[in-house]
């Protein structure tokens, strides 16, 4: 136990060697992690997306800005009474103020006010039922494409097929992904600790030498790997919820309402318990202690 | 406690060693002679198995080489000792750190090591450098270094690659009572070496010759110089 713990500091110490090798193990570990968190968090999020059209969709209309709002008012009165859910409108006045609020920016409102650059807008709430689910849904979104002065329609939270798609596309490339993250994450810190081991080349042939087994030489190794695994792993979940802190209101306006959602725990723990993993193991890739 | 038969060993077609046979007892002292380049460090390395046997049988300290696995390397290692002919000492570390690591890896209790270090390096003469890094000492005193590592773990074979090259008459003369105490209290000891004043330090002790790889008779001119084997 107390060789243990003194081999132990003894990896941690190492990490003091070769600083920018270090550095830029640790920079890479962070960059891997962070662009395969971020793919996470993306399919995550189209999940959620797809799971929540199973149960209704929203249509976003966007009138055109010269369209003179009594007649938008007008179409607004006809299409609450189709068979919809709900129907939420925002003039252009209050979608910039509910902009303002969600970007919680100074903006400037009094010249936003005088030079507007939002649409009228409506949230259509609209519920599948079964049976004439998605057929209808189609049927409904042409009529509205179809209202005089209407801009444009979309399908909350996103167009359904694309989200489909981009599913099947995502969730293909998912393992494969996953995997080269590790591969490469592997093979920079096993060639990190090659790097220190080469160094200590000297020093490992004597430990063997004078009766030190494998494992006592190994596991300082192992310890500074799985610390490099743990520490990129850890870094690179801490900057995605940074950046997500900063784009997940980044959607969330009139009328798309679309907060983007973190990644939830078991992902949050399993990436630096994978890196930490890959990390202690590929010590173990960077040397095979030559004993003779 | 080291038997060796018809051990013979190359490097590619270069045959360095050839047929050599011999065995020692627990307690015996063996003096390894004979020129330069004739094999003995090559003999050594292979009896500590760092160089892997080829050809012949080789029992040592029990274990026999021919079938020790490389990762049971490290049990043979910790009964048998070398020094070695270029020391390989860490030139880094402190005098007393270099002693102490066979015990460290060993995982001996720190109390244990510093008694025992400081029993050997007093033994030796080192006492006054166990602070000073090892690449400050002289040569001479890096050779005891060297010894003072290989004899620190009280191993059962201990083999030592001409450890009095860099010493005066005197020291070497000192060294070879150090060893003579281990042999006395039952450690086997090989002892490469050129110097004839050492091996007639030790009347009862074996002599093997080594000539071009092969075991030969020893003898001597009247100068007391190696001339013929
Ligand atoms: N690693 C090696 N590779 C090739 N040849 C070697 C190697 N080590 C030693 N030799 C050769 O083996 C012969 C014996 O060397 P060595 O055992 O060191 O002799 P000694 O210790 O008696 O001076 C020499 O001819 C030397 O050149
Ligand atoms: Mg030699």
């Amino acid at each position: 136990m107390r060789v243990l713990a003194g081999l132990f500091l003894q990896g941690l110490a190492n990490l003091g060697r070769n600083k920018w090798a270090q550095f830029f193990t640790l920079s890479t570990v962070i960059f891997t992690a962070f662009m395969a968190g971020l793919f996470l968090l993306v399919l995550y999020n189209l999940q959620l997306a797809a799971r929540s059209t199973q149960e209704g969709i929203q249509f976003q209309v966007y009138w055109d800005q010269d369209k003179p709002l009594e007649e938008v008012r007008e179409q607004w009165e006809e299409i609450s009474t189709w068979d919809i859910s709900a129907i939420t409108t925002f003039t252009p006045e209050e979608a910039l103020h509910s902009l303002a609020d969600s970007l919680s920016a100074d903006l400037d409102m009094d010249f936003l006010a005088l030079h507007n650059p939002l649409p009228p807008t409506a949230l259509i709430e609209f519920s599948l039922q079964d049976g004439h689910g998605e057929d209808r849904a189609r049927q409904v979104r042409s009529e509205l494409t179809d209202l005089p002065g209407v801009q444009r329609v979309g399908f909350n939270p996103l167009q359904l097929d694309l989200a489909r798609t981009w599913i099947r596309v995502s969730s293909g490339i998912f393992w494969p992904l996953i995997g080269l993250m590790l591969v490469i994450t592997g093979l920079v810190v096993a060639n990190t600790l090659k790097l220190n081991q080469m160094q200590r080349k000297e020093e490992a042939e004597i430990l063997a030498l004078v009766g030190a087994s494998s494992g006592y030489i190994q596991f300082p190794l192992l310890v500074s790997g799985a610390v490099h695994g743990l520490a990129g792993g850890a870094l690179s979940v801490g900057l995605l919820r940074i950046l997500h802190l900063t784009v997940e209101d980044v959607l969330y306006f009139p009328p798309l309402w679309v907060r983007i959602e973190f990644l939830p725990l078991v992902y949050i723990l399993a990436i630096p318990a994978v890196l930490t993993l890959v990390g202690a193991f590929s010590s173990f890739l960077a040397v095979r202690s030559r004993l003779r | 406690m080291i038997q060796v038969k018809h051990l013979s060993h190359s490097f590619g077609r270069h045959w360095v060693l050839k047929n050599i046979s011999f065995s020692l007892d627990k307690g015996d002292f063996l003096f390894l002679t004979g020129p330069s380049g004739a094999g003995k460090t090559t003999l050594m390395r292979v009896l500590h198995g760092s160089l892997a046997l080829q050809r012949g049988k080789a029992l040592v300290a029990g274990f026999d080489l021919k079938s020790l696995p490389e990762k049971r390397l490290y049990q043979l290692r910790r009964q048998v000792a070398i020094v070695f002919q270029d020391f390989r000492i860490l030139p880094e570390k402190s005098v007393w750190d270099n002693v102490a690591l066979p015990l460290k890896v060993r995982g001996m209790i720190s109390k244990q090591v510093q008694k025992r270090v400081r029993a050997v390096l007093r033994g030796l003469h080192l006492d006054k450098r166990a602070g000073h890094l090892c690449r400050e000492i002289s040569g001479g005193e890096q050779q005891r270094v060297a010894v003072a590592r290989a004899v620190v773990t009280n191993p059962k074979v201990l083999l030592a690659d001409e450890p009095t090259g860099n010493l005066d008459k005197k020291l070497s003369m000192q060294l070879m009572e150090v060893f003579r105490q281990f042999h006395i209290h039952g450690t086997t000891v090989v002892l490469a070496t050129h110097s004839e004043d050492l091996i007639n330090a030790l009347p009862g002790a074996k002599i093997l010759c080594l000539k071009d790889g092969s075991a030969v008779e020893c003898s001597w001119n009247a100068e007391g110089e190696e001339c013929a084997y």
